[in-house]
């Protein structure tokens, strides 16, 4: 693997509370390589988006990082100072939001907020970043960009205004995209636009993307390396095929059996047991114990990341890992 | 291939006994209420009339006693509009809506009173769909107690606690108030209201989009569990062709108010005829151990204000001609059980 452009090393996100601290994100370690695609996957509230946000550092008060690294190019974004920061954000390093309203201003003309970004981190003429600003429409697909420039938000469709949001991230051909549930509020056909657009221009400007989904199916066919959250931890991290094919952590396996289409039509679905656990009342030890079928007293005991001996790169949080050094290939559906 | 002209799908697995529902040429139109200035406006010819939105647009179907039917159809498509058609919550513009064999509009007021309650509605949103000032065991428990189901606080108790544990609740927890209970927990009070009047036939409208892919597991199996335990029929609306693949025996696509084709589940997902119905299975993400890149429709779908002429799908339709800009096509048998809407299959020989 060739230098990283990102690593994280036990990063902690904790939200203070008159409950008790919340550990969003606890211990999560990982690297990402140029123009590499992690596929971040879990379900509400496993802290996926809070280790997307952690990374942008967009953590709303009262979260803090209370510990870990962020390495980007080896500079620790974690105490960097905000002025600093914000001269990375939505330049090297950008992300695309679930609803892109989250990125877009309703109140403004669409060229006034692409211009605006455009002369936030270039010095140029308002002429050449209008310019900029059509051709960065034109490549994400959207028909007549120059009459779409002097149009607002709201006469957008989802679809089209996601594309937007994705044109105004890819700018100034950032070096790390974070992409959080981009697709799931879209229709399948808009959906696969948006996937193919983002697929096309990340390979063409070298940019690391982290895709944060809950759909497993999304994160297998557009990942190199997958990563699984749960109650704030990566439960599993390694190469997408590897993951898929031979899951070692039983969550992970249970995610899979989950879904419909990867079991046989009018067959029960292979379905974890219970609900996910309140991260303000998590079990000891393994959080995911209590909805496991191969949970035992060594379980009591969080388990650290270990990896897999016939894949190093393939790491499981597991006590009692699933299909250990089993090499297969699962044939392509 | 033969191609007969038959209109209407052969009832598959319906034989000799009548289908438990029949939708026959139904349609729901909605029209913009001016308000006066707006009439004026249209008297004197300053503005046209309002337009009108085809909501559901001609559609016929069946569904056989105990058969489960996806209604398959992204967002705009007039699923959740015939959805509320069936269980008699909007009335239809024109077309019947028939029940084991007679028309709701035929029927007398307590005849028809009769049919909504054995036709029950599960929604998608589990947060907006239970009254939140309710204690579990009202939500449930109301409507057979209101409908002569059960009589007597006791027996209602006892009932409400039944429903419960068939929907997986802890019957204990029936005084507890909706914003006490998870997403997944709360479709389950859904779906334990539904059966709590003794349904036959159950409308799901999205009632697993909402839900995390561990909770949707387990509620699709409950809903295929309940379906063999009391005999149920279902009409499955859904926008997920992944759910709608595994728990149904028959599947029809919506686009754009129509029904572009029908099929029992193998043959759609093994044989799509319409190209719609083409792209969508092409474009859903399935898991697997390869990369893919997509390659996807090109066009958003239409303002169904503003539909285009002839076949709805053709700006977006790789292979459209002449004929799909101009004329409806019309449903017609491609194979066994199996109808599509495509001109395309008049000119392939």
């Amino acid at each position: 693997m060739s230098e990283a452009v990102l690593s994280v090393r036990n990063l902690r996100t904790e939200y203070p509370t008159h409950a008790g601290t919340v550990i969003a994100v606890r211990d999560v370690s990982f690297d990402i390589a140029k123009g590499e695609v992690l596929g971040l996957v879990g379900e509400s509230g496993s802290g996926k988006t809070v280790t997307g946000f952690s990374i942008m550092g967009l953590l709303e008060t009262p979260g803090r990082i209370a510990q870990g690294e962020i390495l980007f190019h080896g500079k620790n974004l974690a105490d960097l100072p905000p002025k600093e920061m914000r001269s990375l954000r939505g330049n090297r390093i950008a992300m695309i939001f679930q609803d892109p309203m989250m990125t877009l201003n309703p109140v403004l003309r669409i060229d006034t907020q692409i211009i605006e970004t455009i002369l936030a981190h270039e010095k140029m003429s308002r002429r050449a970043a209008w310019e900029k600003a059509r051709d960065a429409l034109g490549e994400v697909g959207i028909p007549e960009p120059e009459a779409r420039l002097s149009a607002y938000p709201h006469q957008f469709s989802g679809g089209m205004r996601q594309r937007v949001a994705i044109a105004i991230a890819l700018l100034h051909k950032p070096e790390l995209l974070i992409a959080d549930e981009p697709t799931t509020a879209l229709d399948v056909t808009i959906q696969a636009q948006i996937l193919s657009i983002v697929q096309r221009l990340v390979a063409q400007y070298g940019t690391s993307l982290i895709w944060i989904t809950h759909d497993l199916s999304i994160v297998s066919q557009i990942a190199d390396r997958i990563a699984v959250m749960y109650a704030g931890r990566f439960v599993e991290l390694g190469a997408a095929g590897q993951v898929i094919a031979t899951p070692h952590h039983p969550y992970t396996s249970g995610l899979i059996g989950s879904i419909p289409s990867a079991n046989a039509r009018g067959q029960p679905l292979a379905q974890i047991r219970g609900t996910t656990p309140s991260v303000l009342n998590l079990p000891t030890g393994c959080p995911f114990r209590t909805r496991c079928d191969h949970a035992d007293e060594a379980c009591l005991q969080e388990p650290p990341m270990a990896p897999d001996p016939a894949h190093p790169s393939h790491q499981f949080r597991c006590h009692h890992p699933l299909a250990l050094g089993v090499a297969q290939e699962l044939e392509p559906s | 291939m033969t191609r007969s002209e038959t209109l209407s799908p052969p009832p598959a697995g319906a034989k000799a006994d009548m289908p438990h529902l029949e939708l026959r040429n139904v349609s729901k139109h909605f029209t913009k209420q001016s308000d006066i200035i707006g009439k004026i406006a249209e008297k004197s010819g300053l503005t046209r009339p309002a337009s009108v939105l085809r909501a559901v647009d001609d559609v016929s179907l069946e569904v056989a006693k105990g058969e489960v039917l996806g209604l398959v159809g992204e967002s705009g498509c007039g699923k959740s509009t015939l959805g509320r058609v069936i269980v008699d919550l909007l009335t239809p513009t024109s077309g019947e809506v028939r029940i084991k064999g007679r028309a709701l509009s035929e029927m007398s007021a307590a005849q028809r009173a009769e049919a909504r309650l054995r036709t029950q509605m599960i929604f998608q949103n589990p947060y907006a769909s239970l009254n939140p000032r309710h204690p579990v065991s009202r939500i449930i428990g109301e409507a057979p107690r209101l409908n002569g189901l059960v009589k007597g606080a006791r027996a209602t108790k006892e009932h409400v606690a039944t429903q419960m544990a068939q929907a997986g609740l802890d019957p204990e927890m029936s005084g507890r108030y909706p914003h006490q209970f998870s997403g997944g927990q709360r479709q389950r009070i859904g779906i334990a209201r539904a059966l709590a009047v003794q349904p036959d036939l159950l409308v799901c409208d999205e009632s697993v989009a909402a839900l995390d892919v561990s909770i949707q597991a387990q509620i699709i199996n409950l809903f295929m569990s309940l379906r063999t335990e009391f005999d149920l029929t279902y009409l499955f609306i859904s926008h997920d062709l992944g759910v709608v693949e595994h728990i149904s025996d028959r599947v029809a696509i919506m686009y754009l108010g129509r029904i572009v084709e029908q099929a029992p589940v193998a043959e759609i997902f093994e044989r799509p005829n319409h190209p719609y119905t083409q792209a969508l299975l092409k474009e859903v993400p399935r898991i697997s151990t390869r990369k893919k890149v997509f390659k996807p429709l090109e066009g958003e779908i239409p303002s169904p204000l503003d539909p285009p002429k002839g076949c709805h799908f053709h700006p977006r339709c790789p292979h459209a001609f002449d004929r799909c800009r101009a004329e409806r096509p019309a449903l017609k048998a491609v194979a066994s059980g199996h109808v599509s809407a495509c001109h395309l299959n008049d000119v392939q020989a």
